[in-house]
């Protein structure tokens, strides 16, 4: 039985309308994060309906595509935003330098400390990169891509959920500083929740990201070059 | 619209043979970012700030970014190709991937929320 390509795109859309719907009603609670909603609508639909993985994904792959666009996107609200951004440009370059090396070190940190095998911290050094980019660096060094993929998605809920809370606690109410924060440490799917605060926390938060994509690629296999963790061929 | 999605499409390719040809370790996308930021740039100096943006450009990259949530669904969903690793190292990997998020978040806004009052003056309407 071979279904039309069709249905792939039906089932996202559909489950990502019905995420945003119950986001929505559900008052925009964090935990119903869209993003992480329609992911676990499409995973329980392919397994109680016993599609296949990888045929889904296939036929998904559209979706997956356009994030190369949006990403080159991103030149418009930075445009936009430039005045401000560049009357900051000293503190926000400061910020991308320490917020992405302590990111990408806690992580090795403490994936190493609970037992990891490096081959996991391979593929979890770049994964606050958008999926794209990471995926690229972990193909680079040794990594396994796929769980790259994962993982960097992981940090963008994590981002998305616990950042807008954390930077209340924190006190940290500048538009600005809000979606660097999180643009850095969670790409597009923290950038896709700075953008429901308002365009300058979301164009913030898109610069982090796209700046983020380009430090990670570069510091990400050089770190590792000197950890001595990627493989040895 | 049809043009602005076609010009983004287009820098992304160009990036990505830009990348490849040479063997610079960025994606292709990122380039295209870099060049079309140089491109409105040019505009704006050419025709002003107000006519910076081709036709159709600003529409496009608002409903891009409107979903973007929407285009790493497929990708997430690979998280059931995974459940052995899950298994074994879920832990470490949830440990450290939340942990080191949250340090990010907090290090970077705490920097970029520090403003040197030169900018907070000028920055101020």
């Amino acid at each position: 039985m071979t279904p039309s390509p069709l249905w792939a795109l039906a089932l996202t859309f559909g489950a990502y309308a019905a995420a945003m719907a119950l986001w929505r009603r559900g008052a925009r609670h964090p935990l119903l994060n869209p993003t992480l909603l329609s992911i676990m609508l499409i995973a329980v639909v392919l397994l109680a309906t016993g599609h296949e993985l990888a045929a889904y994904q296939r036929d998904a792959a559209p979706v997956t595509l356009l994030l190369g666009p949006a990403v080159v996107a991103l030149a418009v609200p930075i445009h936009r935003h430039a005045e401000a951004l560049r009357a900051r440009a000293g503190v926000l370059v400061t910020a991308l330098a320490v917020g992405s090396m302590s990111t990408i070190g806690a992580t090795l940190v403490i994936a190493a400390l609970l037992g990891a095998r490096s081959e996991t911290l391979l593929s979890l050094a770049p994964k606050s990169a958008t999926a794209a980019v990471a995926m690229a660096v972990s193909l680079q060094t040794g990594g396994v891509a796929a769980l790259t993929a994962v993982v960097a998605i992981l940090a963008g809920i994590t981002g998305a959920v616990v950042g807008p809370p954390l930077l209340d606690a924190l006190g940290i109410r500048d538009p600005l500083a809000r979606g660097f924060g999180v643009g850095l440490a969670s790409h597009g799917i923290g950038t896709a929740r700075a953008f429901q605060e308002g365009e300058a926390t979301g164009t913030a938060a898109g610069l982090a990201m796209g700046l983020n994509a380009i430090l990670t690629a570069v510091l990400v296999p050089l770190l590792l070059a000197w950890l001595r963790l990627p493989s040895q061929t | 619209m049809i043009q602005a999605f076609v010009l983004l499409l287009v820098l992304q390719w160009l990036g990505d043979l830009a990348a490849e040809a040479l063997r610079l370790p960025l994606p292709g996308m990122v380039l295209g970012l870099g060049a079309l930021l140089a491109l409105l740039a040019l505009r704006a100096r050419l025709y002003g700030a107000a006519q910076a943006l081709p036709e159709g450009l600003g529409a496009v990259a608002g409903s891009l970014h409107a979903h973007l949530g929407l285009l790493f669904v497929p990708a997430g969903v690979g998280i059931l190709a995974h459940g052995d690793l899950l298994a074994a190292e879920g832990t470490a990997i949830l440990a450290a991937v939340i942990t080191s998020t949250v340090i990010g978040i907090a290090v970077t806004g705490a920097i970029a929320s520090l403003v040197p009052h030169s900018a907070a003056k000028k920055a101020a309407p």
